[in-house]
């Protein structure tokens, strides 16, 4: 952006300075402030170095701008408020803020100030401030800036009812606010302003200059002319034409014409450019050189000239912030330095600006130094905080006051005037005055230092030149020289009274001429005896001036005859203000002498006239006749003559003498009156500076007085803060009835809340008491010793106590902390007491009610465990770990599924995986593999807790052991199964026997005996398999019951063998054998005759480590035996089946002494199934 | 239809030499009975054991075989058997669940059985019918 133009791209800084009482300001102003506006804020306040700011959060609740804490380096954007941190300076450079800490000590903190004159260098016309209320004046110098600048000034307006007076009243006292306004117009106005620069930015130039208004210069020349009596035609152009713009942006006035038509109607506002005009520039030693002829060719000269009791006088004229004048301090300090008994030096700069003036006092000037050597820098002033003061002793040479070269009288008895760059303003007429002054206020040896561009060519007899080129010039004494003339108002005044008395008559005019032929020569003098006025006419032979000096004075003028007369009367008539007729002689010399009729009469009675008087002559002689009676007669005596004339003239040269000595009398009285006024003049110098030093002094106090108003209101927000905390707290502990009390270190009671009184008879003047002295209806005595614990451990103890009797009465939980303060020392303790009545109620039935259920868990016949959504076990009782072969330790590390059989998880899972979908309870069967490897069935009643929540939280799990269950129920299934198989396996036995039976039988009568007899057999043999459950049967047992049906004579055969199980297959194959040999042997061998004897004998071996059975059936004694030929069923089975069903070999002899049969088989390890 | 009428369609397993493997002794005799009917020579064996040494060179036609020998499986025999390419006949009180999977391909045999059922199992085995 070009410093000159701006066009929105960037923000538009508003710089804005408050103190006390700015809070509500900021807040009324961003109240009014839309978020969206292109500016960025910069909040400069009064801050206590030492005390933290709540602005940010204050002003951030009233806007939705951005408000955030300056920092170094921010750079500022658009609809963002900066506010300054405490005791730091904030500057800006190139739209970034810098920040530096700490801030200046107090009296030199201008914290306002030193922003504003940043941002008006660096913003230039765009930048905007604003003073809001506050005390002091800080802010006015940098508003000062701003404007210089082409900125924008607002302040506060003193009606507005936010506003502390102090700094917008002397922002607006500089005359450099443009706008007052009450703060809650300022954000349109400044809205308004943003929009008019980017409107006004089509106008102008690349150095921001309207290229439509060099023709409108003249007229607006006039115009100023015409209002304030001053000539700018002088002026730049460049100059004055920034100025009319900058005016025309504060009136947000777009056009030329219209701003002209608007100083034709508003005289204020060609006031107000004039205001502006008067901006004055100026620097340290400017223009270098002519400053080092100043040096050589004055300064030196002048110390040089004077004695060490004489004083320097120096005057700087128009001096505006004072660099010029503290320039001229430091050559003139520098050139007594090391003289031993140098001059005193008093420099006076004076400017028609006050608040130029009060810069200047103030001393202070911005950073980088214009025109000052580095050595100079460091030498003469005193860095502080970005700016630079004056060295107190270049200071203290120096007294500012305002002062108009154009009205108000010179300083005299000078020894040096510097007026630059101040008269080029003037015109001729008034040039030739100010020069004239000057030379009245230099004595002799007096210089006069004026700016390049000025000169006193037209007033060459009043000053010689010394150098020209650096335009130095020295006094001198000239004829030509003459009185001021002051007051040069008056000039201006009788100028437009003359004007606004119109004509003149000329025919009084004439006639006044002819009149005053006729009327007495006269004089009009002032109280000092000064002459005023002179008639016309025949004044002359009134008048001897003395020798010397030419004066005005009446008595230095008159003629010697007639002063003493005279004298008397002036001083009559002033004293009584009225008329005085005295007669005196007139001495004209050459020895006539002629009476004269003096009238003295003031002019007025009162006013500023009545000061003056007129003094009129008449000549006695002339009018002897007319006035002869009238004249006294003293005066007749005169041409008397004779004897007493000599002796009158005796009587008068003795009294001649004397008033000639009353006369040198008076004239030393009068030398003395004038060192007295030197005296006093002094005295009022010194008195000026002490007031500069009070007013310092004030400044320090104001600064100081706001400080404490920005902490006491800050403090206000604070304590409101603190009061509404105080309420909430208060609430809060009323309202959760929590009974607390607060006691110090000797228990004694510091407050209490009102659920207190409940349990101890508290009332408000209790407080301070000790509570142990109080009527407490706790059932507890160990308070002070635990309050005594505490504060020495400073731990908290916990106790229930109780009220009332036990049962009855309610409990109540006692906390006992240390009471912390903010600073964290413990200063006594808080006693706390809750109701827990209830929850103790509550916790007992819990207790009850979990033992109760804890002991039917443990007692439960079946297993129970609990576990979570993962299946992670939570709980489980003692059963439970039994069952599933683990510790309950072991069991919370495991869950459900790491102990359930892989085979059986997957249907377990299905389920369990529902059940947590708020799914049934079920039952399932499952395995469990416990550590050992062993397998355990289980029948396991699964469901889900509801939780507080309403939802399934955990999963109960109640397990019953179903092992053997299971294993009857599989041995029943294979007993079933096994049984068809054995039927079906027996029916196909019976169908064999009874197609095995049928061959051999001869009828079927014989077919039903042999069948019936087979099957009977087998059934015999089965009732024995089935008395052991199909075990196995005894060897003995089934050769006993084959053997049974033949029992009629015991004797006949017998059994030897010892006790074989055998497996019912082998059961049933020998039986069947035993059965076919029996029957063979009862119809064929032993048993068939009356005599015949059957032995049957086992033994069991061992061979190949498998149980070898060998069976011997003997027949003997019966009838010889004769071969059958063909082979009956029995034979076949025992010698062919027999071998197929059983692991062995047969033999089967018919021996002829009987039949003999021996079976070997191997008895199977197992019991066989088939 | 007559038993008579019903003998002369049948084909003739004269001839055809059968192992029996049956260790129900008289169920085996039965057995042995009704092929020696049918006009069969056989070998018979009541353990798995005895049954695969008659195997070896006997040249058996086919072989009818009870699934359980005395507690033991007769499959060690039908693999012999299925490796020579022999045809063979199971026989069990069990069912078709008294065999194994991988050998239900085979003919089985209910117990009790009839000599038809026994016939018609061993013609399936050993030759299409011949009317």
């Amino acid at each position: 952006m070009s410093k000159g133009i701006f066009d929105g791209s960037s923000p538009l800084v508003v710089g804005i300075g408050a103190s006390a009482g700015g809070l509500q300001a900021f807040k009324k102003f961003f109240v009014e402030m839309p978020a969206e506006n292109g500016m960025a804020f910069v909040l400069v306040q009064h801050l206590d170095p030492a005390h933290e700011s709540l602005l940010v959060n204050l002003i951030g609740s009233q806007t939705k701008m951005r408000v955030v804490e300056a920092w170094d380096g921010a750079k500022l954007v658009a609809n963002s408020i900066f506010v300054i941190p405490p005791d730091a300076t904030l500057t800006i450079e190139s739209g970034v803020l810098r920040m530096r800490k700490p801030a200046p000590p107090r009296e030199l903190r201008h914290p306002i100030d030193t922003f504003f004159l940043s941002l008006a260098e660096d913003q230039g016309p765009n930048a905007v401030c604003i003073v809001l209320s506050g005390m002091g004046s800080d802010g006015s110098i940098g508003l000062k800036a701003v404007k210089e600048n082409g900125g924008l000034t607002l302040a506060q307006a003193e009606f507005d009812h936010h506003a502390m007076s102090g700094m917008p009243d002397s922002a607006a006292a500089t005359g450099q606010v443009d706008l007052v306004l009450p703060v809650e117009s300022m954000a349109a106005r400044l809205i308004a302003h943003r929009a008019y620069l980017i409107e006004a930015s089509q106008h102008k130039d690349t150095n921001g200059e309207r290229t439509d208004m060099a023709e409108h210069l003249t007229v607006i020349s006039e115009i100023l002319k015409r209002a304030v009596g001053q000539d700018f035609g002088q002026y730049k152009e460049s100059t004055v034409l920034r100025r009319v713009q900058r005016r025309m942006q504060v009136l947000q006035i777009s056009s030329v014409s219209e701003f002209i038509a608007r100083m034709e109607k508003e005289p204020r506002e060609a006031e107000a450019l004039f205001r502006e005009i008067l901006i004055g520039v100026t620097q340290f030693f400017r223009d270098p050189a002519a400053f080092e002829a100043l040096r050589k060719d004055v300064v030196n000269k002048l110390i040089a000239s004077k004695t060490p009791g004489d004083q320097i006088r120096v005057w700087v004229a128009g001096c505006a912030t004072g660099e010029e004048a503290y320039s001229i301090a430091m050559l003139f300090r520098e050139a007594t330095e090391g003289l031993k008994d140098a001059p005193r030096i008093q420099i006076f700069g004076s400017d028609i600006d006050d608040r130029a003036i009060v810069r200047a006092r103030s001393g202070r000037f911005r950073a980088p130094l214009q025109g000052v050597s580095p050595e100079r820098q460091s030498k003469w002033f005193v860095a502080v905080d970005g700016e630079f003061c004056v060295a107190k002793e270049i200071r203290e040479m120096c007294v500012f006051s305002t002062h108009s070269l154009i009205k108000d009288p010179p300083f005299s008895k000078l020894d040096l005037v510097s007026c630059r760059n101040v008269m080029i303003y003037f015109d001729r007429v008034l040039q030739d005055r100010v020069l004239h002054n000057f030379h009245y206020a230099l004595g002799p040896g007096g210089f006069l230092f004026l700016g390049s561009s000025e000169g006193v060519t037209r007033n060459a007899t009043l000053f010689s030149t010394v150098d020209k080129k650096c335009r130095i010039f020295e006094w001198c004494r000239t004829a030509g020289a003459s009185l001021p003339e002051f007051p040069l108002l008056a000039t201006g005044r009788s100028k437009r009274e003359a004007a606004g008395s119109g004509l003149e008559d000329p025919i009084e005019k004439c006639a006044q001429r002819i009149v005053s032929r006729f009327s007495p020569a006269y004089v009009v003098v002032d109280r000092n005896f000064q002459v005023v006025r002179f008639s016309g006419g025949d004044v002359g032979q009134y008048l001897e001036p003395s020798a010397g000096v030419a004066s005005l004075d009446l008595f230095s003028i008159l003629r010697k005859s007639l002063r003493p007369t005279i004298r008397s009367a002036v001083r009559l008539a002033l004293r009584k203000r009225e008329a005085v007729v005295s007669d005196c002689i007139n001495d004209i010399g050459g020895g006539k002498k002629r009476p004269v009729v003096v009238v003295v009469e003031p002019l007025a009675k009162e006013g500023p006239e009545s000061d003056l008087c007129l003094v009129a002559f008449r000549d006695a002689a002339g009018s002897t006749s007319s006035n002869g009676a009238a004249r006294p007669a003293s005066v007749n005596d005169a041409v008397v003559g004779g004897s007493q004339l000599a002796e009158l003239e005796r009587e008068l040269a003795v009294a001649k003498s004397s008033l000639r000595e009353a006369v040198d009398e008076l004239e030393t009285t009068s030398e003395e009156m004038k060192s007295s006024n030197e005296e006093f003049q002094s005295v009022n110098e010194e008195l000026q500076a002490s007031n500069e030093e009070l007013e310092t002094a004030k400044e320090e106090m104001q600064s100081i007085n706001e400080e404490l108003r920005t902490v006491n209101s800050e403090m206000q927000d604070k304590n409101a803060q603190l009061m509404r905390l105080n309420g909430d707290l208060r609430n809060l502990l009323d309202s959760t009835q929590i009974a607390t009390i607060f006691l110090d270190r000797d228990l004694r009671i510091k407050s209490f809340t009102p659920g207190m009184t409940e349990l101890i008879h508290l009332r408000e003047s209790d407080l301070g008491r000790p509570v142990t002295e109080l009527v407490s209806r706790l059932n507890y005595d160990g308070l002070e010793q635990d309050v005594k614990s505490v504060l020495v451990t400073l731990d908290m103890i916990e106790r229930e106590v109780r009220i009332g009797n036990e049962g009855a009465g309610s409990v109540l939980l006692m906390r006992i902390r240390p009471y912390r303060t903010v600073k964290n020392v413990v200063d006594g303790v808080v006693v706390t007491f809750f109701d827990i009545t209830s929850q103790k109620l509550l916790e007992n039935a819990l207790t009850e009610s979990e033992r109760r259920l804890s002991a039917i868990i443990n007692q439960a016949a079946a297993g129970v465990a609990e576990t979570d959504f993962k299946g992670t076990f939570t709980l489980c009782n003692p059963l439970f770990c039994r069952l599933t072969g683990r510790t309950k330790t072991e069991l919370k590390a495991l869950r459900i599924q790491d102990i359930t059989h892989p085979g059986d998880w997957p249907r377990y899972s299905i389920l369990f995986e529902q059940l947590l979908k708020d799914g049934p309870g079920f039952d399932v069967d499952a395995r469990y593999i416990r550590p050992d490897g062993s397998v355990i069935w289980v029948r396991n009643s699964v469901s889900s807790i509801a939780g507080a929540a309403g939802h399934a939280s955990r999963v109960l799990s109640v397990v019953v052991d179903i092992t053997e269950h299971k294993f009857a129920e599989s041995h029943r299934e294979l007993l079933l199964h096994e049984l068809s198989h054995r039927v079906k396996n027996t029916l196909a036995i019976v169908q064999s026997i009874a197609m095995q039976t049928s061959p051999g039988a001869t009828s079927v009568e014989a077919y039903r005996a042999a069948f019936l007899s087979r099957l009977m057999s087998l059934a015999r043999t089965h009732n024995l398999l089935q008395t052991s459950d199909w075990q196995g049967a005894l060897l003995r047992d089934v050769v006993m019951c084959e053997l049974a049906p033949f029992k009629t004579d015991a004797l006949r055969w017998t059994v030897d063998g010892t006790d074989v199980l055998l497996d019912a297959n082998t059961a049933l194959a020998l039986g069947m054998a035993i059965h076919e040999l029996s029957t063979n042997a009862a119809k064929y061998g032993a048993l068939s005759g009356s005599v015949g004897h059957v032995a049957v004998g086992w033994t069991l071996t061992s061979c190949d480590g498998r149980r070898l059975l060998k069976l011997v059936w003997t027949e003997s004694g019966g009838p010889s035996v004769v071969a059958s030929r063909r082979k009956g069923f029995g034979t076949r089975l025992i010698s062919e089946g027999l071998a197929l069903q059983l692991d062995g070999k047969i033999r089967h002899e018919f021996e002829p002494s009987g039949v003999e049969c021996t079976i070997e088989i191997f008895l199977p390890d197992v019991a066989g199934r088939e | 239809m007559t038993t008579k009428t019903q003998a002369a369609d049948l084909i003739s397993l004269t001839g055809r030499h059968l192992l029996l493997v049956e260790d129900e002794m008289m169920i085996a005799l039965d057995l042995a009975d009704v092929v020696g009917g049918f006009g069969c020579t056989f070998a018979m064996a009541g353990r798995v054991a005895k049954a695969i040494s008659l195997i070896a060179n006997a040249g058996f036609d086919a072989a009818v075989l009870d699934v359980n020998l005395a507690g033991e499986k007769v499959y060690a025999v039908a693999d012999e058997l299925n490796r020579l390419g022999i045809p063979l006949i199971f026989t069990t009180g069990y069912g078709e669940d008294g065999v194994l999977a991988q050998y239900r391909h085979h003919v089985i045999v209910s117990k009790p059985y009839t000599r038809i059922d026994l016939y018609g199992a061993l013609v399936r085995v050993l030759g299409p019918a011949r009317v």
